[in-house]
């Protein structure tokens, strides 16, 4: 029974560890960006399309997804905290 | 005897728990080894593109059903995708380089997740021996 009560926590502590992985890849990615030869083009996929950018453009974007990320991060521990739980 | 039966029902769930998290693992190693063979797929054919020369004819598909002859143009840039839905243009040698980086990366993790199953192996035949030498006492 103890086994299925966790479940819906583990749950919550996987996702927590997902959003930080990805919030550790996105770092990376802007970190490479920083590093590519001006000049170089950069491209933002939508899915079936992808469109040209550029570095200021794709940085903007990488922001807004950390902050979306990181907002869902906060949310999550505050659920686990009034679970009694640390991540 | 209540408090026996209760130790080997623990244990039993334990060892269950355990070969589901085996299972898991093993499921994340098959996506790896897909992702792995994409990459190498990619690496391979953009070496066949090269050695093919700039100025041939390809088909490229569109959708899963039709595909559209198109000319190479160029094949010192390499438009390739570096996560978090971002693609950079990178010269034919740096996306080769980074494509093998990156197998070499997974195949690094995809070693890690291996022995963590040997490790969870090796908890699981623990839970047993020591089911088995509590049955040992018992008699």
């Amino acid at each position: 029974m103890e086994l299925n009560k966790s479940n819906p926590q583990e749950a919550i502590v996987l996702q927590l560890q997902l959003i930080k992985a990805e919030l550790e890849q996105l770092e990376k990615v802007k970190e490479f960006l920083k590093n590519l030869e001006p000049g170089r083009k950069i491209y933002i996929n939508l899915g079936e399309v992808m469109v040209e950018s550029n570095y200021l453009e794709a940085i903007q974007y990488l922001d807004e997804k950390e902050k979306e990320l990181k907002a869902a991060l906060l949310e999550l521990e505050a659920k686990l905290t009034s679970a009694g739980l640390k991540a | 005897m209540a408090e026996k039966k209760e130790t080997q029902v623990r244990v039993e769930d334990q060892v269950r728990a355990l070969i589901a998290q085996i299972e898991s693992i093993r499921a994340e190693i098959s996506a790896l080894d897909a992702a792995i063979n994409a990459l190498r797929q990619t690496v391979a054919t953009l070496r066949t593109l090269k050695r093919l020369g700039q100025g041939k004819n390809v088909l490229i598909p569109v959708g899963s059903i039709a595909q559209v002859e198109m000319k190479i143009e160029n094949l010192d840039r390499i438009v390739v995708s570096v996560g978090q839905n971002i693609s950079a243009e990178l010269s034919y040698d740096e996306a080769i380089k980074y494509i093998e980086d990156e197998i070499e990366r997974i195949l690094a993790l995809r070693l890690v997740l291996e022995q963590t199953i040997a490790d969870l192996y090796t908890q699981i035949e623990q839970l047993i021996q020591g089911k088995q030498e509590q049955k040992e006492e018992n008699k």
